[in-house]
């Protein structure tokens, strides 16, 4: 929790030397366009976060903080440019306020120096640096408002600081859809398992019973004892050979002959029409990709940035954060938006390939179901001697295995198409082989029926066991697919629900800030902040009518406002009572007056823990600031000007009567007389605001001193006396009094001011102020002074006002109180009804 | 028993709202009450609350069990 005390600003960007005591309270900075105010605002920022917004980002171009954050006339020795902020900050203990001194050299942005170094302190400024949302302009304000549904949830996601739960998301998505894809070619393999077990039984389809027929059988044969019912631990080969380990001498030859015939199946499956025309197609849509430099570019890149991004989050989690190629420092944040952004330029591409991918699949399938086939045959060549058919099966077995291998890689593309070009093509060696195999194990002598039988069990035997590991394996892999896919769609469901009922949040308080400042003609407003994937939507009510995009039918100004309200509402909500400061910077330009003192009021009231920072180049809106209370008459200053030499020329923001009394200490009772003239005429025209006090209206909002000022005083005066009798009929004796005393108070100042003799006395007439003395102006600044504190509620000291703004005025109010100004009705006689 | 959400706020602080952690204490809560297996929540709440990483490579490892070294 920090609050801003002071800060330095030495030879950066635009400001030479210059020192701002902000006292931990809010502050204005007040200067025309091109007087500095941003300066200060690029330097808070720097000095909390080491970053300069406006210097990154968007249209920002080859300018960076290093090179051009220094004066441009301290280029050379930019050692010299830094900014020291001084602070208060509550550490572990909220109550205990210690002081903290940063600095930060624009030669060394990331390396701020804290005194005294207390970890307490170092954390402190670690939680800001990670939040440079603190400092809001226009620019980053209408983010939130004038954009699309998508780059508004960027930005909200941003400031909540949710970059992470996407990647999480994602990556759960990723792992999931990887762990399904696993499960396709162990389900060949089983699938593959499972018939070179039906072969080994001989029997179309699997049953129990089938099962235990074939295997009772050949045991009973031999003598074996005869399993009663399956088991799935079932060794059908139990007994062979006095319980020894059991090997497969012999080849059983219609075995054989099955497999071998099985073999053929699969290689008139790798070579018939319908499987090479889809091959071509497959390889020339490859061809095609690997012919666009565009595409190929952009595959390569997709692989490139994406494995550059898992590098880069392994990294962030043992604490480097830098780029994985270069090594050179990088916002976490800002690396992933970059590396995402460039693999969603490529999105189309991507999208090509997968399409592609999953054709190439489905012939990866096929040859795996080949390669189990040829294995089985391998070996019983080689045990009936066929050796030649043998090391050429075996040969072609671990080409497939290879094909398998780099069709599953995809890429480098040109290995892939020139892969399909040759999977539907087998040697001619492969037929002669298996012509070999077959003629082998046709000549295999018939064995005994014995033989036979064992044979049978002992090949059965190895085929259920890896009958059983394909099911294992595919079993594991089926509970992990379905573990990684639960966990995803828990994820996606927690984090939306967890979301919703944020959005929700916000949502309710972004109403209430938008109502609170336009009560006057928005008090029924409401809003709809609807996310989803990837998109947060802004609907907003359009006095009744429906609810719309905000740019659709709602003025400028109102769009400032929805921000600005916005803003704070996810302030709040993020950052709750640690949102102890934030800088606005002329954010409130479109704002019309009325509304902005509502906003001044709404920042006063419903953010008493916050530190406002504002900069504006309205003179009007730092009044406003003042009546409202919102700052302090010494809580801000005037940029007169500003040359490069000298940076922003500063006058400190005094209140009207110390500057009209400075002037008399001078004996400049002309200069006193100006400064009384233009803060009345400035107070006038609020006082005719607030109390509606009904005055000639003027097309051109020219309006002298003498037409509003001495209309304001009776009116306000009619204003106290109606909430006198209005509390006389509620029956509050005390209200009674102290307001019959304020009223007396007022009549007497009011009196004293002369102000109400203003249309028939010329004498009093501010033309007239200039020719008096320094004693008679002084009587008339306090008269007037006395006035206008009478004007104010002694304990807040706002300014009183009427409320509704609009429609029949109800009670005078200020910052503290609501006094009715309409009677209590008196009950009516009792009215009988009429039958 | 306590909804997702109401865990997740349970995660909240009096200083800055750390939504994230929010989430993941809410859904590492739904995956309990989903029994799923407690060693892959386990490791989630490793990954995630404690490093604090939602690499890839962390949360592979957290979920199917993988060596996650290269």
């Amino acid at each position: 929790v920090i609050s801003l005390e002071t800060v330095r600003i030495q030879e950066f960007r635009g400001i030479r030397d210059l020192t701002l005591d902000f006292r931990g309270r809010n502050f204005a900075i007040c200067g025309n366009n091109g007087t500095g105010k941003s300066g200060v605002v690029d330097a808070l920022e720097f000095a909390l976060t080491g970053k300069i917004s406006r210097l990154a980002g968007e249209g920002s171009g080859s300018v960076s903080v290093r090179e051009h954050g220094p004066h441009v006339d301290m280029r050379e020795t930019p050692d010299k440019a830094k900014v020291t902020l001084e602070v208060t900050y509550s550490g572990a203990d909220a109550r205990a306020k210690k002081k903290l001194t940063i600095t930060r050299h624009l030669k060394a942005p990331t390396k701020p120096v804290v005194s005294p170094k207390d970890a307490d302190g170092t954390a402190a400024l670690k939680e800001i640096e990670g939040h440079p949302e603190l400092v809001l302009s226009r620019r980053q304000l209408i983010r939130y408002v004038l954009t699309s549904p998508a780059e508004r949830s960027k930005q909200v996601q941003a400031l909540l600081r949710l970059e992470q739960l996407d990647q999480a998301r994602a990556h759960l998505l990723k792992i999931a859809n990887s762990a399904d894809r696993v499960l396709l070619p162990l389900e060949d393999s089983l699938s593959s398992a499972k018939s070179t077990l039906l072969r080994a039984l001989d029997i179309p389809e699997y049953t129990n019973e089938a099962f235990l027929q074939g295997v009772n059988a050949k045991r009973a044969l031999l003598g074996l004892k005869v399993f009663a019912e399956f088991s799935p631990t079932l060794s059908v080969a139990d007994g062979i050979d006095g319980g020894q380990a059991v090997s497969r001498t012999v080849v059983e030859k219609r075995q054989a002959l099955r497999d071998v015939s099985a073999l053929k199946d699969a290689l008139r499956d790798a070579t018939e029409a319908p499987f090479v025309a889809e091959i071509q197609e497959i390889k020339a849509q490859i061809e095609e990709l690997a012919q666009d430099p565009v595409a190929v570019e952009s595959l390569n890149r997709e692989a490139f940035y994406a494995n550059g991004l898992s590098f880069f989050d392994a990294d962030v989690t043992t604490g480097i954060a830098g780029c994985p190629l270069c090594d050179v420092k990088w916002d976490p944040a800002a690396f992933r938006a970059h590396l995402t952004e460039k693999l969603g330029q490529m999105r189309a591409f991507a999208d090509r390939r997968r399409k592609v991918e999953a054709r190439v699949g489905a012939v990866i399938a096929r040859l795996r179901k080949a390669r189990q086939v040829v294995g089985t045959v391998v070996g019983q060549a080689r045990s009936a001697g066929a050796m030649g058919a043998s090391t050429a099966l075996n040969e072609w077995g671990e080409r497939l295995e290879r094909q398998c291998m780099e069709l599953s890689e995809f890429f480098p593309l040109a290995r892939c198409a020139a892969t399909l070009a040759i999977v539907a093509t087998p040697d001619d060696c492969i037929e002669e082989a298996v012509v070999e195999c077959e003629r082998a194990f046709v000549s295999i002598p018939e064995a005994t029926e014995q033989d036979k039988a064992r044979t049978f069990l002992i090949v059965v035997q190895e085929r259920i066991a890896a009958v059983r590991d394909a099911r294992e394996k595919r079993d594991r892999a089926t509970v992990k697919a379905a573990i990684a896919r639960q966990v995803v769609e828990t994820y996606s469901k927690t984090c939306d629900s967890v979301l919703v009922g944020i959005y929700g949040e916000v949502q309710a308080e972004f109403e209430t800030l938008y109502r609170a400042i336009h009560h006057h003609d928005e008090k029924a407003f409401t809003a709809e902040l609807s996310p989803s994937t990837g998109a947060l939507d802004l609907k907003v009510d359009f006095y009744g009518r429906g609810r719309f995009p905000p740019a659709a039918y709602h003025s400028e100004g109102h769009q400032d406002g929805m921000g600005l309200c916005l803003y704070l509402a996810l302030m709040k909500h993020l950052q709750g009572p640690a949102f102890t400061f934030a800088v606005l910077d002329d954010v409130l330009m479109s704002i019309d007056a009325g509304h902005r003192r509502e906003v001044a009021a709404v920042l006063r009231q419903r953010f008493p823990g916050t530190q406002f920072i504002l900069t504006t180049h309205d003179k009007q809106w730092l009044a406003h600031m003042k009546t409202e209370k919102l700052i302090s008459n010494r809580s801000s200053v005037h940029f007169q000007r500003w040359t490069v030499g000298t940076g922003p020329v500063m006058a400190t923001d005094r209140d009207v009567w110390q500057e009209a009394e400075a002037c008399l200490q001078k004996d400049d009772v002309k200069g006193a007389a100006v400064e009384l003239r233009h803060f009345l005429e400035y107070l006038s025209a609020e006082l005719c605001g607030r109390l509606r006090v009904p005055v000639e209206f003027r097309p051109d909002g020219q309006y002298q001193l003498g037409e509003l000022l001495p209309k304001a005083i009776p009116a306000f005066r009619e204003l106290l006396r109606k909430a006198k009798a209005a509390a006389n009929s509620y029956g509050k004796r005390e209200e009674v009094d102290r307001l019959g005393a304020q009223e007396q108070n007022f009549h007497a100042v009011a009196v004293a001011s002369q102000v109400e003799m203003w249309p028939v006395n010329t004498a009093i007439h501010y033309n007239s102020w200039e020719n008096l003395t320094v004693g008679e102006l002084r009587r008339v600044i306090e008269a007037q002074k006395a006035l206008t504190i009478a004007f104010s509620c002694v304990a807040c000291g706002e300014l009183y006002r009427v409320v509704p703004a609009y429609e029949t005025p109800e009670v005078l109010a200020c910052g503290c109180t609501s006094l009715p100004i309409v009677p209590k009705k008196k009950a009516g006689p009792v009215v009988q009804p009429v039958h | 028993m306590s909804d997702g959400k109401s865990q997740g706020k349970e995660q909240a602080h009096e200083g800055v709202r750390d939504v994230s952690a929010e989430v993941f204490t809410a859904f590492l809560a739904a995956l309990e009450r989903d029994q799923v297996d407690p060693m892959v929540v386990q490791r989630l709440r490793v990954a995630l609350i404690q490093e604090k990483t939602v690499s890839e490579r962390a949360l592979r490892a957290a979920v199917l069990a993988e060596d996650p070294s290269p």
